[in-house]
């Protein structure tokens, strides 16, 4: 793996082209060096499975209001001065870009702890092992097993002609299994995301996908309407995708987002408090273009308390700006998961939602499929699998009547994100789904 | 009877055909690859490789961005490198690098099948190819005019053009326009002596305009009903681009004081520009045979055409679904798949009758075939070749109907414009689609436009209600440039085309959320 003086030294050659092609210029290169090797699987047998090296600068010039931006996986001395040649040319064939912000200086910037050597060496062996351990509690239940692991490892560089210089190594994983019954009614799902090898636990994901596909066997027949329900934090994330994607300043003053009008105003049930730290969020500490991240939080015991704000709309509105942030964690609550369900006369537990879309902006209301195990509970208890529905939900609504949080906190899909289960009502399932 | 991958290694001696490109009508040819393609499949063989292909692969993506009246953004993003695939044992291995040069070809190569070995240790199940002929070809998009050639000042100029048009309608608060081009030039080589290059050429133009109530706040977006092309410059230059604007914008202003639908059954007019994306989601993913065996489970899911279905009615008799790589014009439309198998035309839904997969080289056998039917694709050289959609469309009724005639037919339905929201289970049984415009019909006439118009459907039920097709006259092309599958994910570009065509019975939803359902 390249070494931080190697990528930083990468990009200041690129630097120094522009500069000796257009002294002019003002210019940013963002490096990534990637070694990905991943293993995916299907009906207990390893399918493919694949080892890729990646080297990409991305340069950004400006000259006056004019700029361009390329990109390039070519790295040697020709190819490096033909990315800048290219470039340089698109930006002086460009009209002026009114949106176009000066490259950033140097910022102090406080390295994240984003990798682990332990997770770097899971050589091909490792993975195998990893997934055979996994795929063990379907082998002895007779279910027929999907998955996939993907385990990065690399180093990013970020550098600018008016002296930003940084530099951030990482490692990273995502696991998933499937398990489904042999006689298709019953299918059961879990995943971890990572940067520690210690927290890849691959048997755990395998037997929980598992418990879930022989529980979920056989459902019954649920019939659709608002129901109370426990959401797993898989399902939870997908909800906050819409929200975080929603958190952008600009949209907002210009009456084109949900959030609109909401700033600072009670948005969702207190219980609920957004946030990111870099200090504590595994995500990267600065943004795409060189910005420091601050902690920053979103929303606080329910109130939107801040947006995102861009470099641009910030000077336009003389706001400061934030920066763009990738990860973010949802305080946790009280509640067991047990406590969730504590209560409960008639509802149901949702694992994961599929194929989210929304389908209407002014509401953040959006549609999706329930998946991977749905259940009844009963006077507090799951006692019943139950088939899929699509839901029809605004995410401010489903948000703003959440009553209990779970103290535990998961990271399905992004090592960069933390999210507790959550309890909320009249939650509209919509149809029945037939899909298993 | 299937040929092992050994015996159709030992009946064709690699790279004999290679001179052969030369003498044909190549595009590039560069001498540095054939060196590289021999040293990779030489090291292959060597680390026990019984079958062994690389991709030397160039992906070229362009973008422009305008806003309101400003452009937004201009990037350009260039990779190009080799993946290397191996089969040892009868297991899959692949590397890639952005390095080609016969060092690091021979390195991947060994790389590849150490993976392919780890991996046949825990196997039962080993990989066969079906046969498939050495091709030594080459293909590119037949196109006049580059568009990597067009000055990106032009581009900006003409979406900015675009953009003047829209905001000039009185109601229209924002707009926006892109265009994304795409170039994707390949030359695959295989032990099995195949030497295939191919440069394929996209274009995707789009813009929308928003407008906001003035007292309500309340907002609508309406996009243009244009499609991505797999064709040059010149498909600016007729689809109506620039044409199209001002009616975009007046509709959006239209949609926004339109009435809000009432939910309920009720027959559905869908144009070409909605219906191909209903034909993706509900025809195309279904019959993937990967996703119906469970090789997709763990991500896009199953389906429920599973193969004990083929014979059995999945739409109404008047209904015949195609796969064709040969569409001209279709974004997965190519001379070769990523297994070097030639492309072809089949019929999926014959006469309503479900008769057909999906299939790549490792597949055919799977369900009893003696030949691929050239689904397979990766998105770029670090990308494992694997099933992915080829063009799916829906043949035309006989009569040559127009959308007209079909709304002349209905006494109480909905005319369903253009794509917006879309959602599928992983089996792909429920669906729920909206749509840009929406028009209420009566006694054969459109008597108003709606809003917040949403269907809900499962696809045998859909597919059978299909009562009446748009004649060859009729028929459009949708394209999805970047369709998601796999793990890790890989895009796919892929079109659609079919007529308008009519669907009884449907159930319609009012998709703002506090009707919803």
């Amino acid at each position: 793996m390249i070494t931080e003086p190697q990528i930083l030294a990468l990009g200041k050659s690129v630097l120094a082209v522009v500069k000796s092609l257009e002294p002019k210029a003002e210019a940013a290169v963002a490096v990534w060096a990637t070694h990905r090797a991943h293993t995916r699987f299907a009906r207990n047998e390893i399918t493919t499975s694949g080892e890729i090296d990646e080297l990409s600068v991305s340069l950004s010039v400006q000259l006056g209001l004019r700029s361009a931006s390329a990109n390039s996986n070519q790295t040697d001395a020709a190819s490096l001065r033909g990315l800048v040649e290219r470039t340089l040319a698109i930006a002086r064939l460009s009209p002026e870009l009114p949106e176009t912000m000066p490259v950033l200086g140097p910022s102090k910037v406080a390295k994240s702890a984003l990798r682990d050597d332990a997770l770097s060496r899971l050589d091909a062996k490792g993975r195998a092992e990893g997934i055979t351990q996994a795929l063990a509690p379907s082998r002895e239940k007779d279910l027929l097993t999907a998955g996939f692991l993907q385990v990065w490892d690399g180093m990013t560089a970020l550098v600018t002609s008016a002296g930003a210089s940084l530099a951030q190594p990482f490692t990273d994983a995502d696991f998933s299994v499937t398990a489904r019954t042999k006689d298709g009614t019953g299918s059961g799902w879990s995943t971890l995301s990572t940067r520690q090898r210690a927290l890849l636990d691959f048997a755990a994901v395998g037997r929980i996908a598992a418990e879930k596909a022989i529980a979920s066997a056989r459902p019954k027949t649920l019939e659709p309407g608002r129901y109370t329900v426990v959401l797993e934090p898989a399902a939870v994330g997908e909800l906050f995708e819409y929200f975080t994607s929603s958190l952008d300043r600009r949209a907002v003053d210009e009456g084109r987002s949900a959030f609109s009008g909401k700033l600072g105003q009670k948005l969702v049930s207190e219980l609920i408090t957004l946030t990111s730290d870099p200090r504590t969020t595994p995500m990267l500490p600065w943004d795409g273009e060189g910005l420091a991240l601050a902690p920053r939080t979103w929303v606080n015991a329910g109130v939107l308390e801040s947006l995102a704000v861009s470099r641009y709309w910030a000077k336009q509105q003389k706001l400061e700006p934030t920066g763009s942030y990738t990860g973010f964690e949802l305080a946790p609550g009280q509640s067991s998961r047990a406590q969730l369900l504590t209560g409960i006369k008639r509802g149901v537990l949702v694992t994961r939602f599929w194929y989210s879309n929304v389908v209407d902006p002014k509401t953040l209301a959006i549609t999706a499929l329930t998946r991977d195990g749905t259940f009844l509970i009963e006077d507090g208890v799951v006692t019943t699998p139950i088939k899929n529905f699509r839901i029809n939900q605004s995410v401010i609504d489903a948000l703003a009547k959440v009553d209990a949080v779970s103290s535990d906190r998961e990271s399905p899909g992004s090592s960069a994100w933390k999210i507790p289960a959550m309890r909320t009502h009249e939650f509209l399932l919509a149809s029945q789904s037939e899909a298993v | 009877m299937h040929l092992s991958r050994r015996s159709l290694l030992q009946a064709t001696a690699a790279l004999t055909l290679a001179p052969a490109l030369a003498h044909a009508r190549g595009l590039v040819a560069d001498a540095t690859y054939l060196n590289v393609i021999a040293a990779t499949l030489d090291a292959a063989k060597r680390a026990g490789a019984s079958y062994a292909d690389l991709r030397i692969h160039r992906r070229r993506d362009e973008g422009v961005r305008v806003r309101d009246d400003h452009v937004e953004s201009i990037n350009d993003a260039e990779r190009f490198g080799v993946g290397v695939r191996v089969l040892v044992n009868g297991a899959w291995g692949f590397a890639s690098s952005p390095v080609v040069t016969v060092k690091e070809g021979a390195r991947l190569a060994q790389v590849a099948c150490a993976l392919a070995k780890a991996n046949a240790a825990v196997i039962t199940r080993k990989v066969e190819l079906a046969p498939n002929p050495a091709h030594v070809d080459v293909w590119q998009t037949p196109l006049q005019k580059d568009p990597f050639k067009i000055p990106v000042a032009d581009k900006a100029e003409l979406l900015l053009a675009v953009c003047e048009k829209l905001r000039a309608v009185k109601g229209i608060n924002f707009c926006e326009a892109s265009l994304s081009t795409r170039l994707e030039w390949k030359l695959f080589a295989s032990s099995d002596g195949a030497l295939i290059e191919q440069s394929q050429t996209r274009i995707g133009p789009d813009y929308s305009a928003t407008a906001i109530h003035p007292t309500t706040g309340e907002f609508v977006s309406r996009s243009w009903d244009g499609q991505p092309l797999q064709a040059g410059w010149e498909h600016l230059e007729t689809s109506h681009f620039l044409e199209d604007t001002t009616r975009v914008a007046e509709e959006a202003v239209q949609k926004l004081n339109s009435l809000s639908v009432e939910p309920g059954k009720k027959d559905l007019i869908l144009d070409a520009s909605n219906l191909w994306l209903t034909i993706h989601e509900s025809v195309g993913h279904p019959t993937e045979l990967d996703r119906a065996l469970g090789y997709e489970a763990n991500m896009a899911g199953t389906s429920f055409a599973t193969i004990d279905t083929l014979g059995t009615q999945y739409a109404a008799p008047l209904v015949t679904l195609y796969a064709d790589k040969t569409t001209p014009g279709g974004l997965a439309t190519c001379g070769y798949d990523d297994d070097g198998v030639r492309t072809q035309r089949w019929n999926l839904v014959e006469k309503g009758k479900f008769v057909g997969y999906q299939t790549t080289r490792e597949q055919a056998g799977w369900i009893g075939e003696k030949a691929s039917r050239g689904c397979s694709y990766a998105q770029d050289h670090a990308s494992v070749p694997f099933q992915r959609m080829p063009n799916v469309s829906l043949a035309p009724g006989e009569k040559d109907l127009s959308v007209l005639d079909l709304i002349k037919a209905t006494d109480d339905g909905i005319y369903v414009v253009g794509t917006g929201s879309w959602s599928i289970d992983h089996q792909r049984y429920n669906f729920q689609f909206t749509g840009q415009m929406f028009f209420e019909v009566k006694k054969g006439k459109v008597t108003r436009s709606l809003k917040d118009v949403g269907y809900q459907s499962n696809t045998p039920a859909f597919w059978k209600s299909c009562d009446l097709l748009g004649g060859p006259s009729s028929v459009r092309m949708g394209s999805a440039f970047d369709d998601g599958k796999g793990e890790p994910m890989q895009s796919n570009p892929v079109s659609h085309a079919c007529p308008p065509a009519r669907f009884r019975g449907v159930s319609v939803i009012n998709s703002a959320s506090k009707k919803g359902g």
